[in-house]
């Protein structure tokens, strides 16, 4: 009992020790705060044109989620690549802790990193576009946005295991961040989108991270996308976990491929 | 033990035997293999075939249980956050190592004390110089108290003060009772801290020994400086690496001429300095300036040991 305590505890400082980290990186800031805002001020202008079936707050927090991409699709990736730059990798490794709960820390990290990004959106868009946050939605509001965080953290996780595994996977992630904001639902709803291409939605945890957000600014609990991203959140950390896992076995016994 | 990466035949039987609390040193050119040996020390690789122990404890099986008792520390400015503090890296790396919350203040203290970086703890390792990289990095291998210390080519890329901090500070933790594996290109460094020695070059113990002993190995005779000028170096050089007395021949520009080092294997000066003198006057185009005979160095019965496995290896 003592001994988790204890390891939540190290969990939580090396996280702590990865956000400051990844906030001393003028180009990581520049990127997660700059783009949303960026994002944000589009959306808004796109639909003021446009209809209005959508409120400003929902706007806001399509745009908020889609640096949150941003962020989790580069930085992951970032991490993995700067620390084997820097030979770190293997240290990680080389020490008595499993190696792939190293990896979550900074998976976790990089996700909370960009949701501070969505925090900075909500302000601007609450500045600028009236997008307002009604007081009794806060605690549904709350658990979404824990679960988003988590169902990022997941899929960066997953990311992560590719780069540990891959030394040049950065082309391929930073392809799939423009398509994942279409599949995943924070620009356009995913019900408006054709029929196979709503099947790999529902295979994304922040497609139903993004629905429990949206529903809960009308302060609307919904359930069923709650367990769902809970639930493709944790098979996708189940899968990162191995992956990496796995990563680490061939790179100790295949040697100097992957982590240096 | 044997390793091969990628079809590549790093280590061809490897057999070390350290005793605790010896320091002890892999001496090998570039290439030789020593990375390759730590890194299947640390567990960091699995040999193809043969085993590990330390303690009693196979390595090879158990990798978690060997992690937490030994350390391990590169040479170059690698392995640190370079953004953050020394004093974060160090927190870092005591909760990745597990060390209770309540003793990782003072056993970071204590090594920022002992490693002279209590003054630029809160600095970025960004501003440091190479060697306070280098300093910081071997705190980081010892947070956990390790009983057992690889430092793969610790002072490598320092400068010649840094790099005396450094053989200063792998003295000390000898005196600590440490067991030390110390892998080094420089045949001085290792003769200064080792106990014992092994040579390792292909991927093979060549010699191993004390200090003495490889100079005994080594059948290392005079060595001979010629300063020549023209341009026929080289020829002459040639010339006299095909004598099976000479172990090699070394070129050095100076301006306007050239010294020649000429490492004989077991040979009288007096016979060392006919064999020079002639081949020079065979040769047309060059002019000997100078000729001096010194005693082989340590240094030298290294590059001869070297050079002489290399030798059979290719013939
Ligand atoms: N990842 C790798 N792939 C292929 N060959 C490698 C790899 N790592 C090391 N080697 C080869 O293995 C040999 C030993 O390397 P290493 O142990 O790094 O030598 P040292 O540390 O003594 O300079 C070298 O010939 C090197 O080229
Ligand atoms: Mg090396």
């Amino acid at each position: 009992m003592t001994d988790r305590r204890a390891g939540l505890r190290y969990f939580a400082s090396n996280v702590r020790f990865y956000l400051l980290y990844l906030s001393r990186s003028r180009i990581e800031i520049t990127l997660t705060f700059m783009l949303p805002l960026f994002y944000a001020t589009v959306a808004h202008l796109i639909a003021e044109s446009g209809s209005d079936r959508i409120t400003p707050l929902e706007i806001t927090l399509g745009a908020g989620l889609m640096g949150m991409w941003t962020t989790v699709m580069y930085g992951a990736g970032g991490l993995i690549k700067e620390q084997r730059r820097l030979g770190i990798l293997e240290l990680l490794l080389a020490a008595p802790g499993r190696f792939p709960s190293a990896i979550a820390t900074m998976t976790l990290a990089v996700a909370l990193f960009g949701f501070e990004a969505m925090l900075g959106t909500l302000a601007w868009g609450y500045l600028l576009f009236d997008a307002q946050i009604d007081a009794a939605a806060l605690p549904a509001l709350a658990v979404a946005a824990t679960l988003t965080v988590l169902a990022m953290s997941a899929v960066g996780f997953m990311v992560a295991a590719v780069f540990v595994r891959v030394r040049k996977a950065e082309s391929a992630a930073e392809a799939v961040v423009a398509p994942l904001w279409l599949l995943s639902g924070v620009l356009i709803p995913v019900s408006t989108l054709p029929d196979p291409v709503q099947a790999i939605s529902r295979l994304l945890p922040m497609t139903f991270g993004a629905e429990a957000l949206r529903a809960a600014t009308r302060n609307v609990w919904d359930v069923r996308a709650i367990a769902a991203c809970l639930g493709l959140s944790l098979l996708y950390g189940a899968i990162g976990w191995a992956a990496v896992n796995a990563a680490a076995q061939s790179s100790r016994s295949r040697g100097g491929m992957h982590l240096w | 033990m044997n390793r091969r990466v990628q079809q590549f035949e790093a280590l061809r039987g490897v057999n070390l035997d350290v005793s605790k609390g010896e320091l002890f040193g892999l001496l090998g050119p570039n290439g030789a293999g020593k990375t390759t040996t730590i890194k299947i020390l640390t567990t960091l690789l699995v040999p193809t075939s043969g085993e590990v122990y330390l303690n009693g404890l196979d390595s090879v099986r158990n990798p978690d249980q060997v992690r937490s008792r030994i350390g391990y520390v590169f040479g170059g400015d690698k392995g640190l956050y370079d953004r953050l503090s020394a004093r974060d890296n160090l927190r870092y790396f005591a909760n990745l190592y597990r060390i209770a919350p309540g003793q990782q203040r003072r056993r970071i203290n204590e090594l920022l004390e002992m490693l002279s970086l209590t003054d630029r703890q809160n600095d970025r390792v960004e501003t440091f110089s190479r060697g306070m990289k280098q300093r910081l990095h071997i705190a980081r291998g010892l947070l956990h108290d390790p009983d057992i210390i690889y430092l793969d080519e610790p002072t490598n890329g320092l400068d010649p003060l840094a790099a005396r901090d450094v053989r200063d500070i792998v003295r000390r933790l000898k005196h600590s009772g440490k067991t030390i594996l110390l892998t080094t290109h420089y045949m001085f460094e290792a003769e200064d801290l080792c106990d014992r020695l092994a040579v390792i070059e292909g991927g093979r113990i060549i010699a191993e020994g004390t200090s003495k002993d490889l100079g005994a190995l080594a059948n290392a005779g005079p060595v001979v400086r010629a300063e020549v000028s023209g341009g026929g170096a080289q020829a002459l050089c040639r010339a006299l690496e095909d004598r099976a007395d000479v172990v090699n021949c070394h070129l050095e520009p100076l301006s306007g001429r050239e010294l020649v080092t000429i490492r004989f294997a077991a040979q009288t000066e007096v016979e060392a300095s006919r064999v020079v003198g002639e081949a020079a006057a065979a040769d047309t185009g060059v002019k000997l300036l100078d000729l001096q005979l010194r005693e082989p160095t340590l240094e030298d019965k290294y590059v001869t040991l070297v050079s002489q496995s290399r030798d059979k290896e290719s013939a």
